[in-house]
């Protein structure tokens, strides 16, 4: 079969009826959860996992995808209108997008982060179509040593691009691998660290952690001290750009789709770092860059495209080598799990229908999501004009539900209770969750792979330095976790870390 | 001395040391043949470490106000306690009472205790959210959700 084939298929699979219906279901309730601050694209599809059990692989990918990206598209409006933020990932679009909705320019700053989001969205899925195929090839030669690197490379990734300390995340990080090794070891049968409880012999839920950590935690926060919202009603008409709006906006579009898309792929990477860095660069750019904080359009339009293509990145690591980049893909890679299938560099020669499929999904997912937004707008501002006081109940009671109906388990109950009061003090002591769950999810293929990296080499680790792949990996991951200590790389880390809590 | 980073060390200490215990009971291997508690042990470690440099950096920082108190005078401890003992009631209870009643209560809590509302509203958003889930969840996916008191009738 050749390309035109696969991209039959993957069509054919995309439109079926059902398939349509579970990705208009994913970006409906993505959009959602990215305009509801308080609860976010992983709670989401954590809520909706036990839904996905009951149809076929493609279409559970398809809707958790959806929710994805759709959280994407909707974490803009709640920057731009209410100045907090839906989603991590639209952090920074409040800095310009809020000043613009002051000034009277809420429309434009609405459209033109929905046909970024557009543009950026559908030139990653092109991207991920291309660069997929040679890269799973690429991948059968790696063999443990490298999965093992490659994973360490991933989470110091992530832990040098956590907020604040960056001993605190490798904490984090090897809490998390102590987390994911909880339950039975799958090569000699022994209990680790289940403290006796039978209902830990299988591990903990990756569900119940990811409730708790970004449901009841994010719950925790919000209700600890009242917040007040005001959102701008008034202005909020001309959703399309004018010329000269597209002329400001074309340059920060196109540089966002490369910049999120190749920062997409890197493990550990993902969409907030996508749109930071984006910011960032417009900033430096920027022949104006004193504009920027007080309502420039670029500052909207280069950090939401970029957002949106660092999803379609995100797949690329999962797709071709079966290891998460981040959060999100570490659920859906419980997903493919559940319904037995290991995503690598095999998945698309023994399951083509489903990689095609996913992936010509996201094309009308895309196309649905832009034709939603921006006709739709009026229905999100009633949304949130919800009082939190209404929605943190409903939250807490989705967050109960997806956690108990995973196993129908009361224990995973108190498991998530568990984390969220743990996530929440995390926070207050300046520790981040992220490292956490990725590490959670790698742990085991980690774990795996180092012994089996250890007893091919009969114990000697020279195997991870003598592999070009690895020792490349590991390098850069060493380097990484080092270059705070060297001081001018330190003060980038921190003034990047600054900017990003700020 | 920053007090945040001193508790929180010290914390991590204690718990790197108990997970490298852990690992070591369950048992090492050897290098050839590294054994179940191989990665555990040294995640310990990793935690252990860490956490003393964390320490030592907390202690030779120094003394500021904010360090000392913290800065956690405005937070509402009794609302976050009362929503955690909530959650935490209500899988003790959802067995027992079953899903409908006790989601009932779980949410009349939540709306009069934590953020007070009129009883209407706070009536309306427990009897509709329950019973949407509950249409959603057991009748059209079919999660088993437990039915407890219900079950009598």
């Amino acid at each position: 079969m050749n390309f035109v084939d696969y991209i039959t298929i993957g069509f054919s699979i995309a439109l079926q009826p059902m398939n349509l219906l579970y990705c208009f279901i994913g970006v409906v309730v993505g959009t959602l959860v990215g305009v509801l601050p308080g609860i976010g694209p992983v709670a989401a599809m954590s809520l909706l996992f036990p839904m996905t059990f009951k149809i076929p692989p493609e279409t559970a990918i398809i809707m958790l995808g959806g929710i994805y990206y759709g959280a994407m598209y909707g974490g803009s409006t709640t920057s731009i209108l209410v100045n907090i933020p839906g989603e991590a990932a639209s952090v920074v679009t409040c800095l310009d997008g809020y000043q613009m909705a002051r000034q009277g320019r809420a429309g434009p700053a609405l459209g033109i982060a929905a046909f970024g989001s557009f543009i950026g969205g559908t030139f990653s899925v092109i991207g991920l179509m291309l660069l997929a195929p040679p890269l799973s090839q690429f991948a059968l030669k790696f063999g443990p040593p490298e999965y093992f690197s490659l994973m360490i490379l991933g989470l110091s990734i992530l832990t040098y691009l956590a907020h604040g300390s960056i001993l605190k995340a490798v904490i984090m990080a090897a809490l998390g691998l102590v987390l994911g090794l909880v339950g039975l070891d799958s090569i000699s049968g022994l209990p680790r660290l289940t403290l006796g409880q039978m209902e830990l012999m299988d591990g903990i839920g990756l569900v119940p952690i990811l409730m708790g950590f970004f449901g009841v935690a994010e719950v925790l926060v919000n209700i600890e001290e009242q917040i007040k919202r005001e959102v701008f009603l008034t202005n909020i008409k001309g959703l399309f750009p004018k010329v000269q709006d597209w002329l400001e906006s074309i340059w920060p579009i196109i540089r966002g789709t490369v910049v999120g898309f190749l920062l997409g792929i890197l493990p550990g990477g993902g969409v907030v770092v996508a749109s930071f860095t984006s910011y960032a660069m417009e900033k430096r750019i920027s022949k104006h860059p004193e504009r920027f904080g007080k309502g420039a359009i670029a500052g909207v339009a280069g950090p939401e495209t970029a957002n949106n293509a660092a999803t379609g990145g995100a797949y690329i690591p999962l797709m071709t080598l079966g290891i998460p980049s981040n959060v999100v893909m570490a659920m859906l890679l419980g997903a493919f799990m559940v319904h037995g299938l290991s995503p690598g560099p095999l998945l698309m020669k023994q399951a083509p229908g489903v990689f095609w499929g996913i992936v010509m999904s996201m094309y009308i997912g895309n196309v649905m999501l832009l034709i939603l937004n921006l006709p739709m707008i009026g229905v999100w501002i009633q949304i949130l004009k919800v009082p939190y006081k209404i929605l943190f109940p409903l939250i807490l009671l989705f967050c109960l539900i997806g956690s108990y109906s995973v196993n129908n388990m009361v224990f995973d109950i108190h498991i998530m209770v568990l984390f969220g009061i743990l996530g929440y003090l995390m926070r207050k002591f300046d520790y981040e969750g992220a490292p956490l769950v990725l590490a959670y999810v790698l742990g085991p293929l980690l774990e795996n792979n180092l012994r089996k990296s250890l007893i091919l080499s009969q114990g000697s680790f020279s195997i991870f330095f003598v592999r070009p792949i690895s020792v490349i990996c590991l390098l850069v991951a060493l380097f990484l976790l080092v270059s705070p200590l060297i001081p001018k790389l330190g003060e980038k880390r921190e003034e990047l870390a600054n900017e990003e809590t700020s | 001395m920053s007090r945040k980073d001193t508790i929180s060390s010290l914390f991590w200490l204690f718990a790197g040391a108990w997970i490298c215990y852990q690992g070591y009971d369950t048992g090492l291997g050897l290098l050839h043949e590294p054994g179940p508690g191989f990665l555990i042990f040294w995640a310990g470690i990793v935690i252990m470490v860490l956490s003393i440099i964390i320490l030592i950096q907390a202690l030779l920082k120094k003394k500021d106000r904010a360090g000392t108190r913290m800065g956690w005078a405005s937070i509402r401890w009794g609302k976050i306690f009362l929503v955690s003992a909530s959650l935490f009631a209500y899988g003790y209870a959802l067995i027992p009472l079953g899903f409908v009643f006790t989601t009932i209560l779980l949410l009349l809590f939540l709306c009069k205790m934590i953020e007070p509302q009129r009883w209407s509203v706070s009536i309306g958003v427990a009897l509709i959210s329950t019973l949407s889930v509950y249409a959603v969840f057991q009748l059209w996916l079919g999660i088993q959700l437990p039915r407890g008191i219900l079950s009598l009738w």
